[in-house]
């Protein structure tokens, strides 16, 4: 059960806005209640996902017919409350002149929850919301409550916080929820329906920095990640325990990350974590989007995308899953120990299996014969430009030069992946080159989901050689290298050259350096040529408000 | 406050931005229905963190009564 805030009137209405269109999400939104009030929010948490909301509404206080009379023509999700199961709950129509006995207002709730249980597509969410005394008894009408409750959790239905109803509201113009609730009870019905089970899913694919494991396992290594039962790493133990689980009971698990595939791979095979390298159908390492990967194993397992179900804790990557494969459903890894039972609750609802054969116990290995020999994704990655262009990027540039360089210093010593040459600086070494003539740039990223803080740092010698390059690999795929180069080469006088040494883990930046704005060769001063830059790279450096401050 | 009251009137009356809104009131605009007026409760509550009993929303009957309202609520 959640009760975060969710959205504000202002904040939705400014994302759906701002929001330049993605694939339709058609549904209906079935209240028993006033729905209009609930339309923006609808529309913004849809947008936060990539997609185009295009709702319809039941007429006021018509859902009880609706259920009877109707097929479901588009996907539906219902917002349910105590008295759509008994309609002798309802605040708007007083209370019942007779009470009425705990079995029949049981039975009449079972006939209801029968109805709902005949739309198997549709997404529930249930608001516990308090009843007046129907039974007349109070241990009977918190019976009621409890069972209904349970009535609703039988559906699969989200529950919600009882605190989002509101009385004054409903009893003022029939919408149940106020405005202060409007925005985390959209969140729960978007939600609810992208991640709706069209049949039981059947691969689970997980993301693995601060998901299966805690913390950046190319930076921190294998012994610095956390995944064990104590301390920070035990959110991620329940997580790999319930991945066993349902690998068990025949769930494919696949693994993506942006990463190098020796890095990712170290922890499994150091055996300490509660899954293991052969739990796993694939574990793809490679820096291609992730739409892609996934793309690429559906093709290569053979199976829909529609039977994919995709966890990361990054809302970036969910939106790019959520926008390039909208088939996919896309659950958010929670970055907070009370979050997650509801999200293994989401979980488990996603994989029901009501009996576990021999086959679904071998069906791992089937399929890991299958996929043998699948080398890391070369798949192309899908079209991001548009993706990155609806993130509204701005890069803050920042002339370290002189005062506070901590970060930049902290980032060029940490950083392995996008790293020009590997080489370690100490601040001492940082100062003596820049009393020389030298200059420290940093870069800040900001999109529509926050601060990313200073991502990027940059060492550039007396002689217009950048000495060190580094940028964080929590910005892979933003081409942030690309604006920020584009920003230097605007600048009167951009570096010449840069010094590039190959480390073991330095291949994004190898790949950086194969633009021909580079010069080729074995040396490892590499020229740098900035007009050229900004001419091939016009595309990327428009994603980018770039700024100095 | 005001800002953002003035933001929330012009979303639920689709006026562009900087548009007047302070003599808008129920009665003397057509679009100011009983929907616009869910709306406009709605999106106060939710900008000013507030919940409106009933009867005190019956009286926010123009933009001035909004913002007194607030103000009393020291919003």
């Amino acid at each position: 059960m959640s009760g975060q805030a969710g959205l504000s009137f202002l904040e939705a209405h400014r994302i759906v806005t701002e929001f330049q269109g993605g694939p339709e999400l058609r549904f209906l939104f079935a209240l028993s209640g006033t729905p209009d009030p609930f339309l923006l929010y609808l529309q913004a948490e849809a947008a936060q996902r990539g997609r185009t909301a295009q709702v319809s509404f039941l007429p006021f206080n018509t859902l009880q017919q609706h259920l009877v009379a109707t097929s479901p023509e588009s996907p539906e999700v219902f917002l349910l409350f105590p008295w759509d199961f008994l309609p002798e709950s309802d605040w708007r129509t007083g209370i019942p002149a007779s009470r009425v006995p705990l079995d029949a207002a049981l039975e009449q709730s079972r006939r209801t929850a029968d109805l709902l249980r005949r739309r198997p597509e549709a997404a529930f969410v249930y608001v516990a919301a308090p009843m007046p005394p129907v039974t007349g008894l109070p241990a009977a009408d918190q019976s009621l409550s409890h069972a209904l409750e349970s009535l609703a959790a039988s559906l699969g239905a989200e529950l919600v916080d009882p605190t989002a109803f509101s009385l004054p509201s409903y009893l003022a113009n029939g919408c149940p929820i106020g405005g202060n609730g409007l925005g985390r009870v959209a969140e729960h019905c978007v939600r609810g329906l992208v991640a709706a089970p069209r049949g039981p899913a059947k691969v689970l694919v997980t993301d693995l920095d601060e998901t299966l494991w805690g913390g950046l396992v190319a930076e921190e290594g294998p012994d610095g990640i956390a995944f064990g039962p104590q301390g920070p790493g035990y959110r991620h133990y329940i997580y790999q325990t319930m991945l066993g689980r349902l690998r068990g009971e025949g769930v494919l698990l696949a693994a993506v990350s942006r990463n190098d595939a020796e890095v990712v791979l170290a922890p499994f095979r150091a055996g300490r974590m509660a899954v293991r390298e052969d739990d796993f159908v694939a574990i793809i390492a490679s820096y291609h989007a992730k739409s892609a990967q996934i793309a690429a194993l559906a093709e290569q397992l053979n199976l829909g995308l529609d039977a994919f179900v995709y966890v990361d804790d990054n809302p970036v990557e969910l939106a790019e899953i959520g926008a390039a494969l909208p088939q996919v459903t896309a659950l958010a890894f929670p970055g907070r120990e009370e979050e997650l039972p509801a999200f293994l609750r989401r979980l488990s609802s996603l994989f029901v299996r009501t009996e576990v054969t021999q086959e679904d116990r071998e069906r791992t290995e089937l399929y890991r014969r299958r996929a043998e020999g699948m080398a890391p994704s070369a798949a192309q990655g899908a079209d991001l430009t548009q993706f990155l262009a609806g993130l509204e990027m701005r890069l803050v540039l920042q002339d370290r030069s002189q005062g506070d360089r901590a970060r930049a210093v902290q980032l060029i010593n940490k950083t392995n992946q996008f790293n020009a040459n590997g080489r370690r600086w100490s601040d001492e070494e940082v100062a003596e080159l820049l009393s020389s003539g030298g200059r420290l740039f940093t870069a800040s990223l900001l999109d529509r989901t926050g601060s990313h803080g200073e991502i990027l740092a940059c060492l550039i010698g007396p002689e217009q050689t950048i000495e060190a390059l580094v940028m964080s690999c929590r910005v892979f795929q933003r081409r942030v290298e690309f604006g920020f180069f584009g920003a230097l080469a605007a600048r009167e006088v951009w570096p010449a050259a840069v010094r590039f040494s190959e480390t073991e883990r330095n291949e994004p930046f190898r790949r950086f350096l194969a633009d021909p704005a580079f010069s080729n060769g074995s040396g490892e001063v590499r020229s740098f040529d900035g007009r050229e830059f900004a001419r091939r790279h016009q595309d990327a450096l428009r994603l980018f408000e770039v700024s100095w401050g | 406050m005001t800002d953002k009251l003035d933001a929330i009137f012009r979303v639920v009356f689709k006026l562009p931005t900087g548009a007047p809104v302070a003599h808008l009131a129920q009665g003397a605009d057509a679009a100011w229905d009983s929907l616009a007026h869910t709306l406009l409760i709605a999106g106060v509550e939710s900008e000013f963190g507030i919940a409106i009993d009933p009867a005190d929303s019956m009286e926010l009957t123009s933009y001035s009564a909004m913002a007194e309202y607030l103000a009393r609520q020291g919003t």
